[in-house]
């Protein structure tokens, strides 16, 4: 959002003013801390640098003309100059912990529900729009034409065993995306419905929400025909990954981790498009999913 | 609940007054040996850490490497005041 117009009608704003003058829309401003103009692992480098050649000349000197108390702070500030470089930009012990304990009983559970009904397809991301509305997964028992573009009403429902075609066998289970309320956290991040954003402007807006709900950094998204490889730096839910693709493998390649199935879903609306995960890696920190586009959702 | 980037950035600042503080009053009590200076240092690495902890694993390892380095440090400074004073 520019800093000084609405993010709705793009008038401009006071510096002052709570809502918008022209549609009266409520403004939300966004901390100025977020907009870095250098990554905290870059800084952290300058940083380092700094402190460590400052301190080297400090002691060297220091040590010459035969000044201790100096030739100790130049010693420190090498130490502090070290340890800055030394030390990783690392992620929340506690909190990653925290979600695994919460997350990954729940998705267990999704684990055994698809073992059980031997369900081996591909979750199709159903497209809806609106604001907080979060597309839902469907997992078809047997692949058919109706089972590959489920009707986008089914988003609507609460119902998990749905049947979505005149067969018999047109059936499959329709979930929540288990990243559905990062989706949900994404569109409060950018006061936005992800239906609205741009083609093109979609890498942009997931980076920023990424980044600042303390998720991902450096996602980029690349459009091909009817593919969109998106890749990141993970930079929390890092332990939860790890585990999920160990532990819960269908859930990992058929309906996607947490932060997979919420870009997935995040694609599925900007696009208005069915979706199929393609797969994802997990490499150290880096994540690449690959989302395959089915078809233009009727909505 | 602070993140670990926090949690690093603390222990940094954390480190960095009880250094300059150090350097302040050892040098105010006219301390002219480098190597008090360096044990205290050595000492107050640790006393950072433990005061900023837990870390993850990762960070962890990296601290017990840098640990094990000011562990050699205030060492070889005692080792060589026993010698010292041995003489």
């Amino acid at each position: 959002m520019p800093e000084n117009s609405c993010w709705i009608c793009r008038s401009i704003i006071g510096l002052e003013d709570n809502f918008c003058r022209n549609c009266g829309a409520q403004l939300t401003r966004v901390p100025h801390k977020i907009h870095r103009t250098v990554p905290r692992s870059d800084s952290f480098l300058a940083v380092g640098i700094f402190m460590t050649v400052a301190g080297v000349i400090i002691g060297v000197f220091s040590f010459l003309m035969n000044i201790i108390p100096l030739l100790a702070l130049g010693l420190g500030a090498v130490f502090l100059g070290v340890m800055t470089l030394f030390l990783p930009e690392s992620t929340s012990f506690r909190a990653d912990r925290l979600v695994v304990l919460f997350s990954l009983p729940s998705l267990m559970n999704t684990e055994s529900l698809i073992e059980d009904l031997d369900v081996s397809s591909c979750g199709v991301y159903i497209p809806t729009t609106g604001f907080g509305v979060v597309p839902k997964v469907f997992l078809p028992m047997v692949e058919s034409d109706s089972t590959e573009f489920p009707q986008t009403q089914l988003t609507r429902t609460n119902r998990v065993f749905v049947t979505v075609g005149l067969g018999s066998r047109d059936r499959g289970i329709l979930l929540d995306p288990p990243g559905a309320e990062i989706v949900t956290a994404l569109e409060n991040c950018l006061q936005m419905d992800f239906a609205m954003v741009q083609a093109d402007d979609l890498g942009g807006r997931l980076n920023f929400a990424f980044e600042v709900l303390g998720i991902a950094k450096r996602v980029v998204v690349r459009v091909e025909v009817d593919v969109v490889n998106v890749e990141m730096q993970l930079v929390s839910c890092l332990e939860l990954e790890q585990r999920l693709r160990k532990t819960a493998p269908r859930v990992v390649e058929q309906v996607g981790t947490p932060i997979v199935s919420a870009v997935a879903a995040a694609v599925s609306k900007a696009r208005g498009r069915y979706v199929r995960l393609g797969g994802s890696t997990l490499t150290d920190t880096k994540l690449i999913v690959r989302l395959n586009l089915l078809e233009v959702g009727s909505i | 609940m602070r993140s670990g980037v926090e949690r690093v950035e603390i222990l940094l600042l954390v480190y960095a007054s009880l250094i300059f503080s150090t350097v302040l009053i050892l040098s105010y009590l006219t301390v002219s040996r480098i190597d008090i200076y360096l044990a205290a240092f050595a000492i107050e690495y640790f006393v950072a850490v433990l005061a900023t902890a837990p870390y993850g694993p990762k960070e962890a390892k990296r601290q017990m490497l840098m640990g094990a380095v000011f562990m050699i440090l205030f060492a070889v400074v005692v080792v060589e005041r026993l010698l010292e004073i041995l003489k």
